[in-house]
């Protein structure tokens, strides 16, 4: 698992480059997370493109993320996500949080 | 009269459904697709019936045994082999598994009927026989008209104004669709038939018997009459049959069970205060079926048995398998739920053991787990997503 993070433009670029979320590294993303709300970086992109097959312990990460940015105040979006990733969210009704957090809707946003 | 219910098939488009039942044996409304079929059979004097058997053989033979629960004689023929106390499938094709019959005991010595047991049909079986004896033929196929821009999904039949087929199409485009008749897979042959089957070997009707028949210009002929013909072939065909059934949109098939308002079939020894929750028909709800107060149900929507909701679900045009709960708070639209599955009608599915979701819908009769902190925290996210719905 490769975690690269990028900050432009006042928006933290956080990219988890895996096909499979590794449960052994949730500890590590869950802590980049926290730190980045602790030194104000609380407008983040969580890109899990790369994503190939996600299970709960991606959707706890999202969901982890998504509670402490917005206690936080910030923003949290979502590059676009794979097609079992989606499906799986899809399918368990959440098609609301991805239309939330989608970059697509942070375009409309700024429109 | 004699008949053969073809039911070897895998139901491989019908997954994940298939997994745990072979097709026939799918439930729908809480009745298997097959059960529906040797009641139509029963009705129309049809009492000796052979059931060609290969994926998941044992669980057919053993439901339906020797046809003693519905009245009629079942025997089957089974399409493989059992090795070292395993069974390993061989299906040998429609017209293969007939002519294994045959060889078996002669069963076919007059007309006989020959069915999918994977569709659920309203035909008047009676009249197809009529039809088949008045035109004398070896064969008769019953049809169907369908509308034009569905044929692609069919074999098309292709005959003059007599009946009398002339050739076939297998699933052609809309373009080059010579009719909009369809092959149901339904037929009345004569023993003679068997004749042009070769031995041991795969064989199909529609897509070489049939073809056989016309290149040697032997007569035979489409019966095109009006019925209902629910294919259930994939899990989309599943759905749909569940929701027609409770629509009432098959002839002459109710839901088992008693009506306790229009269109809302309840079972016996079911939890359920209806003051305390919103139900819209037509809804199907079988027995032993719990549901919490301040649940949401809006039909057609079936419920099976040992179903135990909890609070605050809300289940729109939906199918709930037997013995699976669904834990409260969540809301689901045009979904098929299991005990291991939650299944989009139009292909996708989701194994909620694979992706670790199995603590928000799973078997009824499991004890209660506590949950580790991560997973309470997603319930808890989806339950919130979901109250905004």
């Amino acid at each position: 698992m490769k975690i690269i993070i990028t900050d432009k433009d006042n928006q933290l670029h956080i990219k988890i480059d895996t096909k499979r979320f590794d449960f052994d590294r949730l500890q590590q993303l869950k802590e980049i997370i926290i730190e980045a709300i602790n030194n104000q970086n609380t407008n983040i992109v969580l890109d899990l493109s790369a994503l190939e097959f996600m299970d709960s312990m991606g959707l706890s990460f999202i969901v982890f993320a998504l509670k402490h940015i917005h206690q936080a105040g910030g923003t949290l979006r979502l590059a676009p996500l794979g097609e079992q990733p989606k499906e799986l969210i899809r399918l368990i009704g959440l098609e609301q949080l991805i239309d939330d957090l989608s970059m697509e809707s942070l375009m409309g946003d700024r429109q | 009269m004699k008949a053969v219910v073809l039911s070897g098939g895998e139901g491989s488009r019908a997954r994940p459904l298939t997994y745990c039942v072979p097709k026939p044996l799918i439930p729908i409304v809480e009745r298997p697709i097959i059960s529906y079929l040797f009641d139509l059979l029963k009705s129309h004097d049809f009492n000796e019936v052979i059931v060609t058997v290969s994926y998941k053989a044992d669980m057919l033979e053993a439901h339906y045994q020797n046809g003693h629960a519905h009245g009629i004689h079942i025997a089957y023929s089974l399409e493989g082999n059992v090795e070292n106390g395993e069974l390993i499938p061989q299906a040998l094709g429609s017209a293969g598994g007939l002519k294994k019959v045959q060889a078996f005991a002669s069963f076919f010595d007059e007309s006989f009927l020959v069915v999918c047991g994977d569709a659920i049909i309203d035909l008047d079986l009676t009249q197809a026989m009529a039809f088949h004896k008045a035109h004398g033929a070896i064969a008769t196929v019953v049809c169907q008209e369908i509308p034009p821009s569905e044929v692609y999904r069919y074999g098309v039949v292709v005959s003059d104004e007599t009946g009398k087929i002339k050739s076939f199409q297998e699933k052609p485009s809309i373009k080059e669709a010579k009719s909009n008749i369809i092959n149901t897979g339904i037929y009345i042959f004569e023993p003679s038939i068997l004749d042009y089957i070769p031995d041991n070997q795969k064989y199909d009707i529609g897509g070489e018997l049939l073809p056989l028949l016309v290149q040697q210009g032997i007569p035979f002929y489409a019966y095109t009459p009006t019925f209902h013909w629910l294919d259930v072939g994939t899990t989309k065909d599943f759905y749909q049959a569940n929701i027609k059934l409770l629509q009432g949109q098959i002839n002459q098939v109710q839901p088992y069970g008693k009506e306790i308002a229009p269109n809302i079939w309840c079972g016996i020894n079911c939890d359920i205060d209806f003051d305390a929750i919103d139900i819209t028909p037509p809804l199907y709800i079988g027995n032993s079926v719990r549901i919490g107060k301040g649940a949401k149900i809006v039909g057609p929507t079936m419920i099976g048995s040992g179903v135990l909701i909890e609070e605050g679900v809300h289940l729109q045009e939906s199918v709930v398998l037997p013995h699976t709960k669904i834990n409260k708070n969540l809301h689901f639209k045009h979904r098929i739920i299991t005990q291991k599955f939650i299944i989009d009608p139009d292909g996708s599915y989701l194994d909620l053991k694979e992706v670790g979701l199995d603590f928000l819908i799973h078997d009824a009769r499991q004890g209660r787990r506590e949950l580790s902190p991560f997973k309470r925290e997603i319930k808890e996210t989806i339950e919130s997503f979901h109250e905004k719905m």
